[in-house]
């Protein structure tokens, strides 16, 4: 990344603990505009905790996250409007049962962001006839398969057009084939120069998707670059170690 | 998309339906005969008791009935006002405790506990005790007449209040957290939340207890007879104290239960839907 860019997330010696347990060591690295950016790790490294802090849904107990020019660990900022400018894509797809697809989707945008119902209504079918879904906007959650609640998810989350999206191991719950129906709508949103940092176990997409690749263990970040170096190139025994569990896959 | 054609199936799913009909009607005969000896039995015994004459002419006489319906009915109506107000203040009550006994703030503490307080000690209390505390204990507080129908409104939803804000609880820490999360991370304020995400889905879980609770409440606001509002009880006692003839209560009794019936219905069918929706299809 060239330094003229503008960081859009920049996390500054983030330390996260549970009592005397330690999950985010001094963590710093930035996302920036129009960069799609890979959290990998194995369990318990941190990724999901991390994701949390961003979101504000945890706070953190040292050290500052900058959304743009906002210090969002400064317990005197809005909280609610730091994460409309947030999208978060859950690993559950948290889709609310007692709405329809189209009731989820314009929730933020007519109750949040106070736009007009009927221009929220016309985004969401734009959004919902890119992915096919168009046909489905009156149905409910549990009428739709893993795949299409986790794209509805996405479009939800993409509502508020927000500066920076956040996918939490989305395709986790998901069977191998509807595995990819999701990471193709992931790669669209790339080619659009949506800013993305996601946490995920798809190693190969991961490798084709991101352009920076953070790995974490046990809470410290011990890779930050390209797919090519970290995946291929590094040296760092810990690394290797990582994925060799995913070579032969 | 392919479809599925029921005209297009095989011998052996027509062979499957035919038995499974056969069986079905087998069983709505067998269920209409085993009603219909039952009826027989209860009515010979009935009529075979030595004091039967004299229980059906107290209890069950038919003009009386016919004479007792007016004063009842009218009784009725003021029932169904009581219980209109009650319903609306007791969801409002009941809402605002259940949502006091779940909030986690610090500065709720002493009002989450002023809740509970509140909840365990009027479940407590028969009911019967609150309408005449409040019924008889307030108007001498403040020595001054105030309506018994007012004062037994009040009880009724002072009571009810503590029963609904419980199974409103269950229902609230019943909706998932990550519902929360989801709403939250959206941009969605606390109060947004709980109204538009978890006030509707917590609704839903506890639909067929508050429903139940309803039924029951439907029948309680004839309570407020003891207070001395005249309403369907209250005038099936004073024909009974003219005529010396159980019949009103009986046609009072009929008035209740024909109010309730819908309800037991519609929460019977809500619920039968609610598990068929989780069975998902399946037939066990």
């Amino acid at each position: 990344m060239t330094k003229d860019t503008k960081a859009v997330l920049r996390l500054d010696k983030v330390t996260k603990a549970y009592g005397k347990n330690l999950i985010l060591d001094h963590l710093s690295f930035d996302v920036h505009e129009h960069e799609v950016v890979a959290l990998l790790g194995p369990s318990g490294s941190g990724k999901s905790t991390l994701m949390r802090c961003v979101n504000l849904l945890e706070r953190v107990n040292d050290g500052q996250i900058w959304l743009g020019d906002t210090d969002i660990t400064d317990p005197r900022i809005n909280e609610n409007a730091i994460r409309a400018r947030i999208g978060v894509v859950f690993q559950q797809f948290n889709l609310f049962p007692h709405m329809t697809v189209m009731e989820n989707i314009i929730l933020a945008s007519t109750h949040v962001l106070k736009r007009d119902k009927q221009e929220s209504i016309d985004k969401a079918m734009s959004l919902l006839e890119r992915i096919g879904m168009d046909k489905k906007a009156k149905s409910f959650p549990d009428r739709l398969s893993g795949g299409q609640q986790q794209r509805v998810a996405i479009v939800r989350a993409l509502m508020t057009d927000p500066e920076l999206l956040l996918l939490d191991e989305i395709t986790s719950a998901l069977d191998p084939m509807l595995v990819g129906e999701v990471l193709e709508m992931v790669m669209e949103l790339k080619e659009q120069g949506t800013t993305i940092l996601m946490a995920t176990h798809e190693m190969s997409f991961a490798h084709q998707a991101a352009d920076r690749i953070v790995l974490l263990r046990n809470g410290h970040i011990i890779e930050n670059g390209t797919p090519q170096e970290v995946m291929e190139e590094s040296q760092n025994p810990q690394t290797r170690e990582f994925f060799s569990y995913f070579r032969n896959l | 998309m392919a479809t599925f054609d029921p005209s297009t199936v095989s011998t052996v799913e027509l062979e499957r339906e035919k038995y499974r009909k056969s069986e079905g009607l087998k069983s709505v005969i067998t269920s209409v005969v085993s009603a219909l000896v039952l009826v027989a039995v209860i009515t010979v015994s009935l009529q075979n008791s030595p004091g039967w004459q004299q229980v059906k002419l107290t209890f069950f006489n038919w003009d009386v009935f016919v004479q007792s319906i007016p004063a009842v009915g009218q009784g009725l109506l003021l029932n169904l006002q009581v219980l209109f107000f009650a319903v609306i203040g007791v969801a409002i009550l009941g809402t605002l405790l259940a949502l006091l006994r779940t909030s986690r703030s610090a500065v709720m503490l002493p009002l989450r506990w002023i809740a509970a307080f509140y909840t365990t000690i009027m479940r407590g209390i028969p009911m019967l005790v609150v309408l005449y505390l409040i019924g008889f204990g307030v108007p001498g507080l403040v020595t001054s007449r105030i309506s018994p129908t007012l004062l037994g409104t009040v009880a009724v939803i002072l009571s009810y209040s503590a029963y609904i804000a419980e199974v409103l609880r269950a229902g609230f820490n019943d909706v998932h957290p990550s519902q929360r999360a989801a709403a939250r991370s959206l941009g969605l304020t606390n109060l947004q939340t709980i109204r538009m995400v978890v006030i509707p889905q917590a609704l839903r879980k506890v639909a067929p207890a508050l429903m139940n609770d309803f039924i029951s409440m439907q029948k309680d606001v004839g309570l407020i007879s003891t207070l001395g509002a005249v309403d369907a009880i209250r005038s099936a006692q004073i024909m009974q104290a003219t005529t010396y003839n159980f019949t009103p209560y009986v046609t009072a009794s009929v008035a209740f239960i024909c109010l309730s019936v819908p309800f037991i219905l519609l929460n019977d069918w809500y619920s039968a839907r609610l598990r068929k929706r989780e069975l998902n299809g399946g037939t066990v």
